[in-house]
């Protein structure tokens, strides 16, 4: 499992600016990020290179931030249709996808699908996913990219 | 005029605050001053050590992962009101504090206190020109 | 102008017969007390022993102030003289905290309560002719109930709407022809910026005659809704410790309003010391209720602010007029006519544990309407980072609040550290709205 920061942002303007210059004046690297909105405020999420300083970082700055673990998906070729394939994989299993990003990791064209998912019965998600040709990224493997 | 703190989680485990005293402890690094912070940041341990660069070196080895900060700390006379006097000194020059935590030094009848100011430079030289005594990193050294 | 009185005896006695009748009525309320746990002790330390020992009216002074947390640590029958079959009404307004307040009624009260309201009513020109719009809510609050009750007294042909949903509003008034309102002034005001979408115009209502209260508002205001509506507003003071509106009520002149000095026992105190003060001073209105048999209360502290004048009146009434009330001794918030106490909201606030210990309760204006926001952090410690667990928590508290406060608040999550940090007292209301 790879670890997403997830950092709670209020809905005005300078916020995400107060996050990007920590991690500007930290050096650290941002892979990918999404904003799930809800009016007021919205959840801030990002993969970036060292989770756990950055989570460190913003925590001692006054941000409530947490990891959680999500799952990093990557397939052999990227192609159309993986997607349908990799929702269909999950559907089967009676896994629940919270939220999904994704992007293409610079260095070798790989498309890298991020899901954050609710798995209640427990399933062996690698399993899951491997059975449709899908791999899943560990934590050390994604921030390296 | 700015010192180093040094913050690590203390995340939820039990043990690991008594772990990262020791581990300081062991390597004869003295902790000068310390706060949890409970509710902004909450499970932050953040210090003032001695020997700050050896002490994030300790933590890299250990797979602790440490933040350094710039802070700056000030002696404030150990009376009632002391602190009262700091910080109007401060408010009244408009200079924003984020957080601040201190002790009672040994050896003086003085309170040590740390603060994270946005403008550190600034908020030092304020609390100089204001006759309190701000101290540097050798003077930690030599408390 | 033509007068009508409900009671003309009553409301034209001179002062020395009103007198009179307080003390008599003071007498019986001394003697209903004694046989209270809650008031015996009272009544013996100041000497008091029977009501044999109240001479005069300068006898009620001895009495300790009656206040709200005497109603909250007593709740719920601790002031109740009477058995509780033998209560007919059981009305609750906002406690300072979680826990309500109670008042009871027996049927005689009752009766004493609607004809109090009759009297106001016809005070103002109304009769058995016209038809009455009751806007105020119903249920608990004694807004409703009350005037609902004095108006059919009167024979008015009664229509028990409450509150809400203004297109009907606008519309019962113009099937029923209505005559006289019932409402808060910041509702009146709203409705009429609404007409205009109901396509009807001021003109073709009937209304001429409304009943202001459960709010503050200025001259000013009075003055703009008569305007607006081509019609009379009347103020109006009351409050569920004293039984509800009908403690005062403005005449046709409307000039302040006239407290019921045959059923209350007036006194303006200084709020700090206590101190009786002079007619024409400010002062906190302290109230006997001398018509209310089965929970006596002596010299309640409203925690109102306003001043007596006893000039005659020209109508003809002897009972003296209170000023419009202007302000409060404490914290206390209305918000579109409901009773706010800050620390209700803090408790609920308290005891949810995903969110941190700083609050802000923020009032604006929508158009004429109240909105209360409430603003919290939240709290590190317990962020999961989890999009539904924040809605839930949102949902929760919206819930908790709206239980206790019984108006719908807007909930508003912001970061640890975000809203305003104060050194010393917390100022926990930031209150935009313009005096109406």
């Amino acid at each position: 499992m790879a670890k997403q920061l997830t950092i709670f942002m209020e809905n005005r303007p300078g916020r995400m600016k107060s996050i990007s210059d920590v991690l500007l004046e930290n050096n650290l690297n941002i892979w990918a990020f999404t904003i799930q909105d809800r009016g007021e405020f919205g959840l801030m999420k990002l993969i970036v290179d060292k989770p756990e300083k950055a989570h460190l970082i913003l925590a001692d700055r006054g941000f409530a931030c947490v990891l959680k673990d999500v799952l990093a998906v990557t397939a052999e070729n990227d192609q159309p249709g993986n997607l349908d394939r990799l929702t269909t994989a999950l559907l089967e299993k009676g896994v629940n996808i919270k939220d999904a990003y994704g992007f293409v990791s610079p260095k070798d064209r790989q498309g890298i699908c991020l899901i954050e998912v609710e798995n209640p019965d427990g399933v062996d998600l690698e399993e899951a996913i491997a059975a449709h040709g899908f791999t899943l990224l560990t934590g050390k493997e994604l921030y390296e990219l | 005029m700015k010192i180093t703190q040094i913050s690590v989680f203390l995340e939820n485990r039990k043990g690991r605050l008594s772990q990262v005293c020791s581990m300081l402890g062991q390597a004869g690094i003295n902790i000068r001053a310390l706060t949890i912070a409970e509710t902004e940041s909450f499970g932050v341990l953040r210090m003032v050590v001695d020997k700050p660069s050896e002490a994030a070196d300790l933590f890299r080895k250990n797979g602790i992962t440490a933040n350094q900060t710039a802070v700056v700390a000030a002696e404030v006379p150990d009376k009632p009101g002391g602190l009262a006097e700091v910080l109007k000194t401060l408010s009244d020059s408009d200079v924003n504090v984020e957080y601040m935590y201190g002790f009672v030094e040994k050896h003086s009848e003085n309170a040590l206190l740390v603060f994270r100011f946005d403008n550190p430079e600034l908020a030092a030289r304020i609390l100089r020109e204001n006759g309190l005594k701000v101290i540097d990193e050798k003077g930690i050294q030599g408390l | 102008m033509e007068i009508t009185y409900w009671n003309k005896n009553i409301e034209t006695m001179d002062r020395p017969a009103i007198e009179a009748l307080q003390l008599q009525r003071l007498r019986e309320l001394v003697d209903q007390s004694l046989k209270m746990d809650f008031y015996k002790n009272r009544l013996l330390r100041v000497g008091i022993t029977s009501s044999e020992d109240i001479q005069s009216l300068d006898d009620l002074r001895r009495l300790p102030f009656n206040v709200k947390d005497d109603l909250r640590q007593n709740f719920p029958t601790g002031l109740l003289a009477v058995d509780m079959r033998d209560v007919v009404r059981v009305h609750s307004s906002s406690g300072t905290t979680g826990i309500p307040t109670v008042i009871y009624f027996s049927r005689q009260d009752m009766d004493n309560w609607t004809d109090l309201l009759a009297r106001s009513i016809v005070a103002t020109g109304c009769c058995q002719d016209d038809v009455f719009q009751n806007m105020m809510t119903y249920g608990l609050f004694t807004g409703g109930l009350g005037l609902h009750y004095g108006a059919e007294r009167v024979g008015m042909t009664v229509i028990p709407v409450g509150g809400g949903n203004t297109q009907r509003q606008v519309q019962i008034m113009k099937d029923f022809k209505t005559t006289v309102l019932h409402v808060t002034p910041s509702y009146l005001l709203h409705i009429h910026s609404k007409l205009e979408s109901f396509e009807t115009r001021p003109e073709d209502l009937y209304i001429q005659r409304v009943f202001l209260g459960a709010e503050p508002y200025s001259e000013n205001t009075r003055l703009k809704l008569e305007d607006l509506y081509g019609i009379d507003a009347y103020n109006s003071y009351g409050l569920s410790e004293m039984n509800g509106p009908g403690v005062a009520f403005e005449c046709v002149y409307k000039q302040g309003m006239h407290v019921w000095e045959d059923a209350y026992i007036l006194e303006i105190i200084d709020p700090e010391t206590g101190e009786i003060l002079p007619d024409g001073e400010q002062g906190e209105v302290v109230l006997t209720n001398l018509v209310r048999s089965a929970m006596p209360l002596f010299r309640y502290r409203t925690r109102d602010l306003a001043y007596v004048n006893s000039e005659p009146c020209r109508c003809g009434r002897t009972h003296r007029r209170l000023s419009r009330i202007q302000g409060r001794t404490d914290d206390m918030l209305i918000i579109n006519g409901v009773n706010v106490f800050p620390s209700q909201i803090e408790e609920v606030i308290m005891a949810i544990p995903e969110v941190g210990t700083n609050y802000l309760i923020h009032l604006t204006k929508i158009g004429s309407l109240d909105k209360l926001a409430v603003k919290v952090e939240i709290y590190s410690k317990l962020f999961t980072g989890d999009m539904s667990a924040l809605d839930g928590l949102k949902a929760k508290i919206k819930e908790k609040l709206r239980a206790s406060i019984t108006i719908n608040p807007v909930i508003e999550l912001h970061e640890p550290g975000a809203l305003p940090h104060s050194e010393g007292k917390a100022k926990r209301v930031l209150d935009e709205r313009e005096q109406l």
